[in-house]
C-alpha cells in the first residue's frame, strides 16, 4: 500500500525538519549565541521522543508505510526511543568538547542527520530503504569522525572509516542485488516467502543429502553480512574500529560505539530473523561462529591497549559479539533472544556512555586519552573513581549492575535455545577475560601511587555521568519494566 | 510484628558504607573508624539477638523474609527471600563476629582509612547476603558483591605483590562463579514451574532424569564452589591472596570467604543435585584427600609464616570437603549409613566454623608479629617466647587448636569428620588421618622455629601484643576453647539441619538410582 497516512511518519518528518532547522539556526546566530544550538537540539530530540512514544502500541499489529518498505512496529519504536536518548546524551557530552571548534552548530545538525539515518534503518524492511538509511548513517559518520579538521589522527580516522565503509557497502549492495535476483523482490518479508518456496534451490546442492546449501544463497548472505557486520564491528569486518575510535573526537567515538552500532544490530537482527531462515537454514551456524570470533578478538586485543579509546573500541567489538549471541538464540524462536538483545543495548548505552563521559572528564583535566591518565584517581576524587568502577563492573557483567542483567538474559537465551548453549560458555569465558583489562583501569585508579584530581568538571559531563550511573544501577533494581517493553518490541520481528 | 533480623544484618553495613563515603577522608578519620566499628558492632549484636528467635530444633528455614517479588519479566521470576537454618546461622554468627573483630583490629590502618572501611562494610553485606539468600539470583548477586571489595582490600592495602594477587584472586573466583551462573540457568530452565528458589529446587530435583545436563550443572557449580574452597587443583590463588592481603583481609578471606565455597556444596550441590553429587562423591573425596595431604606437605616446606597458615587452610578445608563427599558417597544397594553421613556433615560444618575462628586468630597473630618485626621469615625469628610471652601463649593456643589438640574446637570438628567419613569411605579417611600427623608436624616445627631457641638479638625490645590486638584475638581464643570443651550449642543447630538434609537426600535416593542408570 502506498502512503496510507502520513501522520505515521511524523516523528521522522519532525527529525528531518529539526536537523535542517538546526543547520539554519546556526547560520543566523552570532558567535556568542551559538550556545543555543545544543539546547534546541536536545529539546527537539525530546519532542521527537514524545512523538515516537505515541506510536508505541504493543497490542496492535505492526503497520507499514511507503509500499511496505518502512515498518512502524514496536521494534522500530523501541529503537526510535533508544536513539532519542542516545542523541540527547551525546549532545550533552559534546557541548564542551566542541566549544572551541569552528562550525560548532553544524556538528549538531550532522548528529541529527545521523540519528535520522539510524531511525530509518531501524524501521526499514526493504533492501532499498535499508541501503539508503545505511548510507545516510555512514556518510554522516565519516564527516563526524573527521570533525577535528586540523588533527591528523582525526583525518586518518575519517579516511579509513570512509574507505572501509565504501568497500563494505559496495559488497553489501552486490549481495542485495543477488538477493533480488534470487527472490525477485526487495521487500524482506516477500523475499523470505519466495525464497522458502523455491524448490529449485536443491539443484545447487553439493553437500551431503540432509544439508542443503545453495552456494549463491550463502554468498548473498555473506555479502550482506559483510556490510551490516562492518557497521556493528563484527569480526572479520572490525579492523577499522580501533583506528577510527582512537582518531575521532571522543564524543563522536562515544556516539559511534552506541549509536550506529545499535542501529546496525537492529537491522542485522531484522534481516537475519526475517530472511535468514529462508535464505540459508544454517545462518545461525555462521553467525554463531562469527560471534565467537568477535568476542575473542575484541577481548584478547583489548588487553594490550594503553589508550582508553582504543581499549573501548576493542571492548565494543566484544560487546557486539555478546549481542550476536542473542540474535543467534532469537533464531531458535524461544522468545528470549531478541528481548535480551534489546535490554542489553539499553544497558550498554548507559554503561558505555558513562565510561566515555568519565574518559572525557579525565581527559578534560589531564589532556590525555591514555589509560595512564586515570592513575591515582581514587586519591584525587574517590567518588568519580567509584562511579567508574560501577561502569567497569557493568561492562564486565558483574552484579549489581545493568550489564549483569543484560548478560544474564543473553546467556539465558543461549541456554534456552538448546542448540546454542555453548555460546553462553564462550560468553562466560570472554567475560572472565574482559575482567582483566577492565580491572586494569581499577588498578590504576586505586592501587598505584599518584594522584589525579578533577578540578574542572563541566556540567554536561557530570550530568551524563550521573544519569548513566543511576540508569546502570536502577536497571538491576527495577529491570522489570524495561524487560517487558523489550519483550513487546521483539514480538513481531522475524518469521511469523 | 517480627523484626526482620536478616535484612537488618545484610543491609546495615551497606548503610554504614554510605555514611562512611559521606565523611571527609582527612578531617573525619576518627568518625570513619567509629562509624565502621559501630555498624559492625550493631550487626554483631543483631546477629546475637536473633538467637532469641532461632529454634535449634527446627530443621526448616527460620526468620524467613519473603518471598517478596523482586521482578518478574522477560521469563525470569526473581524473589527476595532470606532465611537461615542450622547450617547458615552459625556461619552468619562467625561472619558478624569476625567482621567486627577485623574492624577493631583495623583501627591501626592509617593509609586511606575511608576507602578501607567502606570496602569492609560492603564486604560484610556481600558475605551475609550470600549466607542468608534463598533465591539463586539473590545469592549470585551477593556472592559477586563480596568479590569486589576483597579485590580492592588486597590490591590497595596488600603486600609487595598485591596487584598480581588481587587480580589473580578476582579472575579465579570470577571464572568459578560464571560456571556457577550457567549451572543456575540450567537448573532454572529444567525446573517446572521455572524457579530460582533454592528450597523449591531441592524439592523438585529438576535434573533427576537428565544425566548429561545434570553432569554439566554439577561441574558448573562444582567449579564455582571448589575454586572458592579451594579444592586441590584450584587452590593456587589462595597462597598469593592470603599472603598479600592485609591482616584483616586474610582473616576474612580464610575465615569467611572460603566458607562460601563449602557452604555452597552443602546448601546447593547436595540437596539440588543429589544424583550427580553421589555419582561424583569419590572424585570430590579424592580431591579433598589431595588437598589434605598436599596442603600439609607444602605448609611444612614454608619459611614464610603467613604462607604456612595459608597452606594450612588448604589442608583444613580438605577435611571439610572430605566430610561432605563422604556424606553422599553411595556404597551400594540397601545403603544405610544415615548416622555416619549426618556425623560427617556435622563435622564438616563444625570444621567450617572452627577453621574460621582458629585460622582467623592465626592470621591476626601473624599480623601482630609482622607489624613489629616487619618480617614473617621463620628462619630469622626465634626465641620469641621469652620476648613476647603473651603473644607466644596465644599463638601456641591457636596452633594447638588448629592441629587438633583435644579440648579445642579443631579436634571436635576433625574427630566428627573422621568418624563420620569412616562409615562410607574407609580407605580415603584412613589416609586422610595421616594428614593430621603432617598438620601437627608443621605447626610444631613452626612453633619451634618462632618461639623456642635463642632469641635473635635483633628482636630484643620487641613489644608484646598490645591491647587493641588482644581485643581482636582473645575472643577468638576463648571461643576455640569454650566450644572445644562444650560444642553442644553449635552442634544442636547444625545437627538438626544436617539430619534433615541427609533424610531428604535419602528420599531422593531413588532419583539417584535413576541417575546412575
Amino acid at each position: 500500500m502506498p502512503v496510507q497516512n502520513l501522520s505515521l511518519f511524523y516523528p521522522e518528518l519532525f527529525l528531518t525538519s529539526l536537523a535542517v532547522g538546526v543547520l539554519l539556526l546556526d547560520l543566523f546566530l552570532g558567535r556568542e549565541q551559538k550556545r543555543a544550538v545544543p539546547v534546541v537540539t536536545v529539546l527537539g530530540l525530546a519532542v521527537f521522543a514524545l512523538l515516537a512514544l505515541r506510536q508505541w502500541n504493543p497490542a496492535g499489529m505492526p503497520q507499514t508505510e511507503f509500499w511496505g518498505s518502512y515498518s512502524l512496529d514496536s521494534f522500530a519504536v523501541f529503537f526510535k526511543l533508544l536513539f532519542a536518548a542516545t542523541g540527547i546524551l551525546i549532545v550533552i557530552i559534546s557541548t564542551d568538547f566542541f566549544r572551541r571548534v569552528y562550525a560548532y552548530g553544524e556538528y549538531f545538525a550532522l548528529l541529527l542527520f545521523a540519528l535520522l539515518g539510524m531511525v530509518l534503518l531501524a524501521g526499514a524492511v526493504d533492501l532499498v530503504t535499508i541501503y539508503l538509511a545505511f548510507e545516510l548513517v555512514s556518510l554522516v559518520s565519516y564527516v563526524l569522525a573527521g570533525y577535528l579538521r586540523h588533527d591528523g589522527k582525526s583525518n586518518e580516522a575519517s579516511l579509513k572509516y570512509f574507505l572501509y565503509g565504501a568497500a563494505a557497502s559496495a559488497v553489501m549492495i552486490y549481495g542485495m542485488s543477488l538477493l533480488y535476483g534470487l527472490g525477485g523482490s526487495t521487500n524482506l518479508a516477500t523475499l523470505a516467502n519466495r525464497l522458502s518456496s523455491y524448490p529449485t534451490m536443491a539443484q545447487y546442492a553439493f553437500m551431503p543429502q540432509d544439508i542443503v546449501i545453495s552456494p549463491l544463497n550463502a554468498l548473498a548472505l555473506m555479502m550482506v553480512l559483510a556490510g551490516l557486520g562492518y557497521k556493528v564491528a563484527m569480526v572479520p569486518f572490525q579492523a577499522w574500529s580501533p583506528d577510527v575510535y582512537e582518531g575521532a573526537p571522543t564524543p563522536v567515538t562515544a556516539f559511534l560505539s552506541v549509536g550506529p552500532k545499535a542501529a546496525g544490530m537492529a537491522i542485522l537482527a531484522r534481516f537475519l530473523l526475517t530472511v535468514g531462515p529462508a535464505l540459508l537454514p544454517q545462518w545461525q551456524v555462521i553467525v554463531a561462529i562469527l560471534a565467537t570470533l568477535t568476542m575473542f578478538v575484541g577481548n584478547l586485543l583489548a588487553i594490550r591497549q594503553t589508550n582508553l579509546k582504543r581499549m573501548l573500541a576493542y571492548s565494543s567489538i566484544a560487546h557486539a559479539g555478546y549481542l550476536l549471541i542473542g540474535i543467534v538464540a532469537a533464531g531458535s524462536q524461544s522468545g528470549w533472544g531478541l528481548p535480551a538483545v534489546l535490554f542489553y543495548l539499553v544497558a550498554y548505552l548507559f554503561m558505555n556512555l558513562g565510561a566515555f563521559a568519565m574518559l572525557l572528564l579525565v581527559a578534560h583535566n589531564q589532556g590525555s586519552d591514555e589509560i595512564e591518565s586515570f592513575r591515582g584517581l581514587a586519591r584525587g576524587s574517590l567518588m568519580y573513581a567509584l562511579i567508574m568502577i560501577v561502569f567497569l563492573m557493568s561492562l564486565t557483567g558483574l552484579p549489581p549492575t545493568a550489564g549483569f542483567v543484560g548478560k544474564l538474559y543473553l546467556f539465558a537465551a543461549a541456554i534456552k535455545s538448546g542448540t546454542w548453549w555453548w555460546l553462553a560458555v564462550v560468553g562466560i569465558i570472554n567475560s572472565a577475560i574482559s575482567l582483566y583489562y577492565y580491572m586494569n583501569i581499577a588498578r590504576l585508579m586505586f592501587f598505584v601511587e599518584g594522584e589525579t584530581t578533577l578540578p574542572k568538571r563541566p556540567a554536561g559531563l557530570t550530568f551524563v555521568i550521573w544519569v548513566s550511573l543511576v540508569a546502570t544501577l536502577v536497571l538491576i533494581v527495577f529491570p522489570g519494566p524495561l524487560l517487558e517493553i523489550a519483550r513487546h518490541a521483539g514480538e513481531f520481528v522475524g518469521v511469523q | 510484628m517480627t523484626i526482620p533480623f536478616l535484612s537488618l544484618m545484610v543491609f546495615l553495613p551497606l548503610l554504614g558504607m554510605i555514611v562512611i563515603l559521606c565523611l571527609d577522608k582527612e578531617r573525619h578519620v576518627g568518625a570513619i573508624r567509629w562509624t565502621a566499628t559501630i555498624f559492625s558492632a550493631l550487626v554483631f549484636v543483631i546477629s546475637l539477638l536473633a538467637l532469641t528467635a532461632f529454634i535449634p530444633g527446627d530443621a526448616g528455614m527460620q526468620m524467613r523474609e519473603g518471598p517478596g517479588l523482586w521482578f518478574s519479566a522477560g521469563g525470569f521470576t526473581v524473589n527476595y527471600t532470606l532465611g537461615v537454618d542450622g547450617l547458615s546461622y552459625p556461619i552468619v554468627l562467625l561472619t558478624t563476629l569476625l567482621t567486627f573483630l577485623c574492624v577493631i583490629y583495623s583501627w591501626r590502618i592509617t593509609y586511606r582509612v575511608k576507602e578501607y572501611m567502606a570496602f569492609f562494610m560492603l564486604l560484610e553485606t556481600g558475605m551475609l547476603g550470600t549466607f542468608c539468600a534463598l533465591d539463586f539470583f539473590l545469592f549470585y548477586v551477593f556472592w559477586e558483591v563480596s568479590l569486589v571489595p576483597m579485590y580492592f582490600l588486597i590490591g590497595i592495602w596488600g603486600g609487595p605483590r598485591r596487584e598480581y594477587a588481587a587480580i589473580k584472586f578476582f579472575i579465579y573466583t570470577l571464572v568459578g562463579s560464571l560456571g556457577m551462573l550457567l549451572a543456575i540457568l540450567a537448573l532454572y530452565f529444567y525446573s517446572t514451574p521455572h524457579t530460582f528458589d533454592m528450597l523449591e529446587l531441592a524439592k523438585q530435583n529438576p535434573l533427576a532424569g537428565n544425566f548429561w545436563v545434570g553432569v554439566l550443572a554439577f561441574w558448573g557449580l562444582f567449579l564455582g564452589f571448589a575454586i572458592k574452597v579451594p579444592l586441590f587443583p584450584f587452590h593456587t590463588w589462595l597462597p598469593d591472596a592470603h599472603v598479600e592481603a592485609p591482616t584483616a583481609g586474610s582473616v576474612i578471606l580464610a575465615g569467611v570467604l572460603l566458607k562460601m565455597g563449602t557452604y555452597g556444596f552443602v546448601r546447593i550441590l547436595l540437596p539440588i543435585l543429589p544424583g550427580p553429587s553421589r555419582y561424583f562423591a569419590l572424585v570430590v573425596a579424592l580431591l579433598a584427600l589431595a588437598s589434605v595431604i598436599y596442603g600439609a606437605l607444602v605448609a611444612m616446606a614454608q619459611t614464610d609464616l603467613k604462607k604456612l597458615i595459608a597452606y594450612s587452610s588448604v589442608n583444613h578445608m580438605g577435611y571439610v570437603m572430605l566430610g561432605i563427599a563422604a556424606a553422599v558417597h553411595f556404597i551400594g544397594a540397601g545403603d544405610t549409613h544415615t548416622l555416619s553421613r549426618v556425623t560427617a556433615l556435622n563435622g564438616a560444618v563444625l570444621q567450617m566454623v572452627g577453621h574460621g575462628i582458629i585460622t582467623g586468630a592465626l592470621f591476626f597473630l601473624v599480623g601482630v608479629i609482622y607489624d613489629r618485626a616487619h618480617t614473617r621469615d621463620m628462619n630469622s625469628l626465634g626465641g620469641l617466647a621469652k620476648q613476647m610471652p603473651v603473644y607466644a601463649g596465644l599463638m601456641m593456643m591457636a596452633s594447638f587448636a588448629s592441629l587438633g589438640l583435644p579440648t579445642m574446637l579443631g579436634f571436635v570438628a576433625e574427630f566428627l569428620v573422621f568418624i563420620g567419613s569412616f562409615g562410607t569411605m574407609k580407605i580415603i579417611t584412613g589416609i586422610a588421618m595421616l594428614g593430621v600427623v603432617f598438620t601437627a608436624g608443621y605447626f610444631l616445627w613452626m612453633m619451634q622455629r618462632v618461639f623456642l631457641g635463642e632469641l635473635n638479638r635483633q628482636w630484643v625490645g620487641l613489644p608484646d601484643i598490645d591491647r587493641g590486638e588482644l581485643a581482636a584475638i582473645v575472643p577468638l581464643c576463648v571461643l576455640m576453647l569454650a566450644f572445644g570443651l562444650y560444642p553442644q550449642p553449635i552442634l544442636n543447630m547444625i545437627n538438626t539441619a544436617m539430619f534433615a538434609l541427609v533424610n531428604n537426600m535419602g528420599t531422593a535416593a531413588q532419583a539417584a538410582q535413576a541417575f546412575i542408570r
